[in-house]
């Protein structure tokens, strides 16, 4: 397939307006401002074009709802907080062709009548911030943003604010918050951004990868569009590729391409020819899937018929040689440092589970550790505020439910199987 | 109207209610830690879930909307479960020192736990947060913390501080201030109240009772004049606390700093405990008997000597209306003279009139909720969040449901931190700003939409003339454009309101500024309604309606107290003139001059220092009496301790010396007063709208040689000259204090903390200097609470109830 | 009246079968015991004069001054004042209990959750004046060491089993250590 989002990437210049403008860039923002703003989101909603930052949502719903909102100003937020173990899909987007997202929030500005975009980034993205404020003042001396952008009258202007590294930001009130100025927490749904988000405005928040997807849908139509991959939720996406595989590294691959294609053609197989043994398909907090299932599509239609999710498209694979404990302890202690802290159970739910792995696997677990573990998830499960605490109660539920003799082999014999 | 099921009962409700709200109404119990009526939902605590029909997920009652066909479950096997869990959770952090906790027996979290609770935890932690215990009145323990963010969100949210917030992340999260530095704040306490664990408490009832010795009785806070409700906790027949309970009283359960730990000047080291007469130049310990019989031949003998008309009173704003009313019947009935007068006639009294003169109504109670949905909120150069603190609260209120709060106000006060605009005026200057906006009105015609007739009109435009946006820009030293700009959004409102306050502290409004207000609104077509004054002290309404002013043409206050020689006699009851009211010295000159000083106080006030006699007084909480609001409420306050040594109620004394000067004043119960005060509201007069032309002039300019202008006026911890007897609020706020912009600092060669010398036309003081942005360049701002620092030495009074800055210059100390 | 009754009633039958008793009672040994010179031991919980629990750590009472021993007294006779120490700790100003109106129910005893406040074996306190049944902290202390000192633990946990001393870490608990860095 042609690549769309990662075209060009090989050029070094790649970040420069100069080379994206040769590669065709800013013709999409040209048609689009030559079609009426409702047009647009009705392509967008044609193209079928769902959120690439774990949840799936249709996009162009989600415009449709914030546009019919009467209230101004309106702020597009682009979500660039790309927080998760595994996920690195957005970097390259970002560093290697930030004129591709800024020419997607334009047209998505456009047909939204928004004035003001901020792009919220992760705090461990120096080098993105750099690329993106030269990108944008690029993009300021072309005149495609500004108040009069290509002398057509459309207002826009665009930010970027760097994070200070919390994964919750990642999480769209709590992003909105952050923005604010505010304590990064989650905010109460409803009502939802689109309707009252940044300042109380009506607020879009998209991931960097859909809005990088608009220009495209624009340039070759919604129909077009909604032929490319599992044509449920179609579209090129990337896939992040990393752990036990030959060639890790984000991969353009059109939406509904085999787990087991992605592992064994394109990312080169197993490292060292081993065994695989598990499979996060998703970034950490989506479940854990088992070899005999990596027939299935990756596509947020499939990936839940065999228990897990599509996520950010972050997939981690395991060899027989990892201790998988190991790896639910560290998803966990991860999801521990990340807990904002504001509902009790994940704050203090994610710190127990992760207490009592780090037992388990430092050798000195105890009998029923495992349906204590169990107890704790499932009083997690469901019971927080926000999807965070879900994610981690998933990881230890899917990794006990997948790998159960592991851990009891871990009781039971202080040490791991693997050794 | 929406109808849905809870637990099997079908329940009507109104569109917009969360499930916990129609629970709640339905007396239907929901168990919450993080939720407050006051504040928007917060979701964190999850103990409030419950069961909806239909919804894979257990939903939290306190922010989901409850929907029409709804059917919810509130106590099912699951939501046990999942409540137990919770609470496991919660307690494996909580340092299980109940023993020692002030919370134990009033815990929300211990009795949740003892109703949804595990017996036994499977998890074992400890937290060693350090508590901190160096703040002046606010005990933080975070060890015991269950960060439910109420306090957080009750500072920030509701009452507009934000000295607290969430620190760090996930477990490690703790409250704190900024950079964990020692709390300082306003001190309102309100977190102490919101706080459903122990982790906040207030200091000075730190390990002093545990909730089950004490018991409780309500009473009406003796501070200003909104009338809040204080839940006294009393042990062994003494006051411990004073804690808010929600919804009681006009304030709802919402208090400030001065009623929650302002309560112990009653206990405070001045207070009197028997009466002192003056003996060789010397105050005297006498016996009743003795002190009685003193004051009546004294009194008698004045009376033969010069007849009534040398006697004069001045009340209190802060007694009852009980003291109040056997004071002007004592003066009426047993002296035969009119000359009776309060502090309100320093600045209620000009509210009063510029009322009368304009709208024609002799009184205007004040309704605390009315900022609430009005688009435009005007507050003139008044700390209503300081003076009046809960009605201060619903200016906060209004503006976050949406109404535009325009702060008119050269200082930074709350309100002005949280406006919608804030014009930094010049100080003195709001009524030039109002004679602005008048002459906008008046040429945008926008007074004429109304369609309606109002006498003065041409009188009125023709005094406004000059004040045109250029000139207004100039004496307020505001932005044309920003001026016209505001001067739109205010008279194109929908519905509008002003508030200001005219405060007996105060010197920078007077009666000008209220007919300004009242000439503007009625332009509008706004009733009395719209302007919005409320009277100063606990009972400055009451004591008003009692008649406790010259009602048959009787020498006023001015005339008593600012004419040396104008009376022989003065009878002073509950007040210290010598420190809340101005022009000191002249003052002082007066008492000199009197024959006969009778002082009726709770302490030896610096009034009192100078009298001849000096009567002891039981205070509030030690006595029974009614205060009325400014909402004109009557609310009785019961005697809850019993009076310090030998001291009486007011209206005892003055009985006692009646019937010493053979009258009998008989017994005052409240159902008599009852009638008094509806003779008083029944002549409150009919609404007459007049426009009456204002002129605008500052009394004192300030000039080359005293060119800043001096702001007197109350702050957050204090009020009149009761507060500083509170030994709680003294640890906040003991000393006096001048606040001088980092301009005049740098330019008068000013050190932050240091002593300066600041001398006026009246003379000179010394007090310590706080360098602050709080006052704009050219201004001091100036606490008048403090009886050590005779602030008022410097400052004029103004007969003519106008306002009445004080020009003055400052130079550091030596 | 049967024959039997009359025979009875003739010849005092009844009165003759307990004077049999009050003979043989002659000679066995008495049951009463000499009270002011031979004194019984009071047994493991007996409820007699009141004590608080001296800590052998600090010298001090162990009460901390929670108070449950005045809020479950059915008499009312129990007065605790505590207030700020000098290195914000909680001090108990004054621990005084009105023996007289005391009721011995030892409900004070079972509420303490620190095994704080006994009752003694100690029953001879009678005195000549109501102020010596005033019983305040240092006389309270004053007991302990006269009548329980060192044995007093023993006697106490004994009996009274407190719940205080079941404050551990049950087997089985989940430990939360801290992370290292």
């Amino acid at each position: 397939m042609e690549k769309v989002l990662l075209k060009n990437i090989d050029n070094p210049d790649s970040a420069r307006i100069e080379a994206y403008e040769k590669s065709g860039g800013y013709s999409g923002l040209k048609k689009a401002f030559e079609m009426e703003p409702k047009a647009i989101i009705e392509e967008v909603k044609r193209s079928g074009l769902r959120g690439r930052g774990g949840a799936g949502f249709p996009t162009g719903m989600k415009w449709d709802f914030a546009s019919r909102d009467p209230k101004f100003p309106k702020y597009l937020l682009c979500n660039a907080d790309e927080g998760e173990p595994g996920t690195f899909k957005d970097r390259p987007l970002l560093e290697k062709r930030p004129h591709l997202l800024i020419e997607g929030m334009i047209i998505s500005a456009y047909a939204l009548k928004a004035e003001y975009g901020y792009i919220y980034l992760r705090g461990e993205y120096p080098h993105a911030k750099v690329v993106l404020e030269e990108a944008i003042k690029e993009a300021y001396e072309r005149g495609y943003l500004g108040d009069n952008i290509l002398g057509k009258g459309v207002k826009f202007h665009l930010s970027v604010h760097q994070g200070a590294g919390a994964y919750i930001c990642g999480e769209e009130t709590a992003l909105i918050e952050s923005i604010e100025g505010k304590r990064g927490q989650p905010r109460i749904k409803p009502p939802f951004p689109v309707n009252v988000g940044a300042w109380g405005m009506p607020t879009v928040v998209n991931n960097v990868e859909t809005l990088s997807n608009i220009p495209y849908i624009i340039e070759i139509g919604g129909e077009a569009y909604s032929q490319i991959g599992n044509p449920e939720c179609p579209g090129p996406k990337l896939f992040s590729i990393s752990c036990c595989v030959e060639k890790p590294g984000v991969y353009e691959l059109p939406m509904g391409t085999p787990l087991k294609e992605i592992i064994y053609e394109h990312a080169g197989g197993i490292k060292g020819g081993r065994q695989l043994k598990a499979v996060i398909p998703g970034g950490i907090s989506t479940p854990v899937l088992t070899p005999d299932k990596i027939d299935c599509p990756m596509d947020f239609v499939n990936l839940p018929k065999v228990g897990s999710m599509l996520g950010s498209g972050a997939i981690m694979v395991f060899d027989d040689t990892v201790c998988m404990v190991k790896v639910c302890w560290r998803a966990i202690k991860f999801f521990e440092h990340e807990s904002c802290g504001k509902c009790t159970p994940c704050r203090e739910g994610t710190g127990w589970m992760r207490s009592i792995l780090e037992r388990i696997e430092g050798g000195f677990g105890r009998e029923g550790d495992i349906e204590l573990l169990q107890d704790v998830a499932m009083s997690i499960a469901g019971k927080t505020f926000c999807p965070l605490g879900d994610g981690a109660a998933n990881v230890v539920l899917s990794f006990i439910r997948s790998f159960t003799e592991e851990f009891d082999y871990h009781i039971k014999n202080k040490k791991c199987i693997t050794q | 109207m929406i109808e849905l099921t809870i637990d099997g009962k079908k329940i009507q409700a109104r569109k917009g209610m969360t499930i916990l709200d129609v629970a709640r109404e339905n007396n239907i119990y929901i168990p919450h830690l993080c939720w407050d009526r006051r504040l928007k939902p917060y979701g964190g605590c999850r103990l409030c879930l419950v069961e909806v029909e239909g919804q894979r997920k257990l939903m939290a009652a306190c922010s989901t909307p409850a929907d029409n066909g709804m059917v919810v479950h509130t106590d099912t096997p699951t939501l046990r479960k999942a409540r137990k869990t919770v609470l496991e959770l919660l307690l494996v952090h909580h340092p299980l020192d109940c023993p020692i906790c002030d919370k134990a027996g009033e815990c929300a979290l211990q009795d949740l736990a003892y109703k949804y609770g595990p017996s036994e935890g499977r998890f074992y932690a400890e937290r060693k947060h350090e508590p901190e215990a160096t703040s002046a009145l606010i005990d933080r323990n975070p060890n015991r913390c269950i960060l439910c963010g109420r306090c957080v969100r009750v500072c920030w949210e509701h009452q507009g501080v934000g000295a607290i917030n969430l620190i760090g992340r996930g477990f490690n999260t703790k409250i704190s201030p900024a950079f964990e530095e020692t709390l300082d704040c306003e001190f309102c306490g309100q977190c102490v109240d919101a706080c459903p664990v122990g982790a906040l408490g207030a200091k000075p009832y730190k390990y002093r009772a545990r909730a089950w010795f004490l018991e409780s009785h309500d009473s009406i806070c003796p501070y200003c004049s909104v009338g809040c409700t204080l839940t006294l906790d009393l042990r062994e027949g003494k006051i411990l606390r004073v804690r808010g309970v929600d919804g009681k009283g006009v304030n709802q359960g919402d208090l400030c700093g001065k009623g929650r730990f302002g309560f112990d000047f009653i206990y405070g080291e001045s207070r009197l405990k028997t009466p002192l007469v003056r003996k060789n130049g010397e105050l005297k310990e006498v016996s009743w008997e003795e002190a009685l019989y003193y004051v009546a031949e004294r009194l008698k003998a004045v009376l033969k000597d010069y007849g009534p008309n040398s006697i004069g009173a001045i009340g209190s704003a802060r007694a009852s209306l009980e003291d109040n009313y056997m004071l002007q019947k004592f003066i009426r009935e047993v002296i035969g003279t009119d000359n009776i007068d309060t502090s309100a006639r320093l600045g209620y009294a000009w509210a009063l009139k510029g009322m009368e003169e304009t709208y024609g109504i002799k009184l205007n109670p004040i309704k605390l909720e009315s900022p609430i949905g009005k688009e435009v909120v005007l507050v003139l150069e008044s700390d209503l969040t300081s003076t009046h603190p809960i009605f201060g609260l619903k200016f906060l209120e209004a503006k976050n449901e949406g109404s535009h709060l325009m702060v008119v106000e050269p200082r930074r006060t709350k309100l002005a931190r949280r406006s919608s605009e804030w014009l930094r005026i010049k100080p003195g200057t709001g009524t030039a700003y109002i004679l602005g906006l008048i002459n906008f009105a008046i040429k945008e015609g926008v007074h004429l939409k109304k369609e309606m007739e109002i006498e003065g009109l041409d009188e009125l435009s023709n005094a406004v003339a000059e004040f045109t946006p250029e000139k207004v820009a100039e004496l307020t030293g505001l932005d044309k454009e920003r001026f016209i700009e505001s001067a739109r959004r205010f008279i194109n409102a929908e519905s509008r309101l002003i508030a200001l306050t005219v405060g007996a502290a105060e010197n920078q409004k007077g009666i000008e500024t209220v007919k300004a207000a009242a000439n503007l609104l009625m332009l509008l077509g706004e009733g009395p309604d719209a302007l919005q004054v409320p009277a100063d002290y606990s009972n400055t309404y009451g004591a008003w309606l009692m008649g406790l002013r010259p009602m048959n043409g009787g020498k006023d206050l001015y005339t008593m107290l600012y004419e040396p020689g104008a009376l022989k006699a003065l009878y002073v009851m509950g007040e210290d003139p010598l420190v809340t009211m101005p022009d000191a010295g002249r003052i002082e000159e007066t008492f000199k001059r009197l024959e006969l000083l009778i002082v009726q106080d709770i302490r030896l006030s610096e009034t009192a220092k100078m009298a001849d006699v000096v009567l002891p007084a039981a205070s509030w909480a030690e006595k029974e009496g009614t205060f009325i609001n400014a909402q004109g409420i009557p609310q009785p306050v019961p005697k809850v301790v019993s009076p310090t040594g030998d001291s009486i109620p007011d209206w005892q004394i003055l009985r006692n010396i009646a019937r010493v000067m053979e009258h009998d004043l008989g017994v005052i119960e409240f159902s008599a007063l009852k009638e008094e005060i509806a003779k008083v509201a029944a002549d409150s007069g009919q609404q007459r709208w007049r426009l009456v032309p204002v002129e605008y002039d500052l009394t004192e300019k300030p000039d080359n040689e005293y060119p800043i202008v001096m702001v007197t006026g109350n702050i957050m911890q204090h009020s009149g000259a009761l507060s500083v007897m509170s030994k709680s609020l003294s640890h906040v706020l003991s000393d006096a204090f001048v606040q001088v912009s980092p301009e005049d600092a740098e330019r008068f060669g000013v050190e932050d903390g240091g002593f300066i010398k600041i001398a006026s036309r009246k003379g000179e003081v010394f007090i310590k200097a706080r360098v602050s942005d709080e006052v704009p360049e050219g201004m001091l701002f100036v606490p008048v609470h403090f009886a050590h620092a005779r602030v008022n030495m410097l400052t004029t009074a103004s007969p003519e109830g106008r306002a009445h800055l004080t020009a003055v210059r400052i130079e550091p100390k030596g | 009246m049967t024959v039997q009754e009359l025979f009875k009633k003739i010849f005092f039958v009844e009165i003759l079968k307990g004077m049999a008793l009050t003979l043989s009672r002659l000679f066995t040994k008495p049951v009463t015991r000499r009270y002011p010179k031979e004194k019984r031991p009071a047994q493991l919980g007996f409820r007699g004069l009141h004590a608080l629990v001296r800590n052998p750590a600090t010298g001090d009472a162990k009460c901390v001054g929670c108070g449950l021993c005045a809020a479950i007294c059915p008499s009312r006779c129990i007065y605790i004042y505590t207030s700020e120490g000098p290195d914000h700790q909680k001090v108990v100003d004054r621990y005084e209990i009105e023996v007289l109106r005391c009721v011995y129910c030892a409900f004070c005893v079972e509420a303490c959750p620190f095994g704080a406040v006994v009752l003694t074996p100690h029953y001879e306190y009678a005195d000549y004046s109501r102020e010596d049944f005033y019983m305040t902290k240092e006389k309270l202390l004053e007991n302990w060491d006269k009548y329980m000192g060192e044995k007093g633990f023993e006697y106490f946990d004994k009996f009274w089993n407190p719940k205080s001393t079941h404050f551990t870490t049950p087997e089985g608990q989940a430990i939360w250590r801290r992370k290292s860095g």
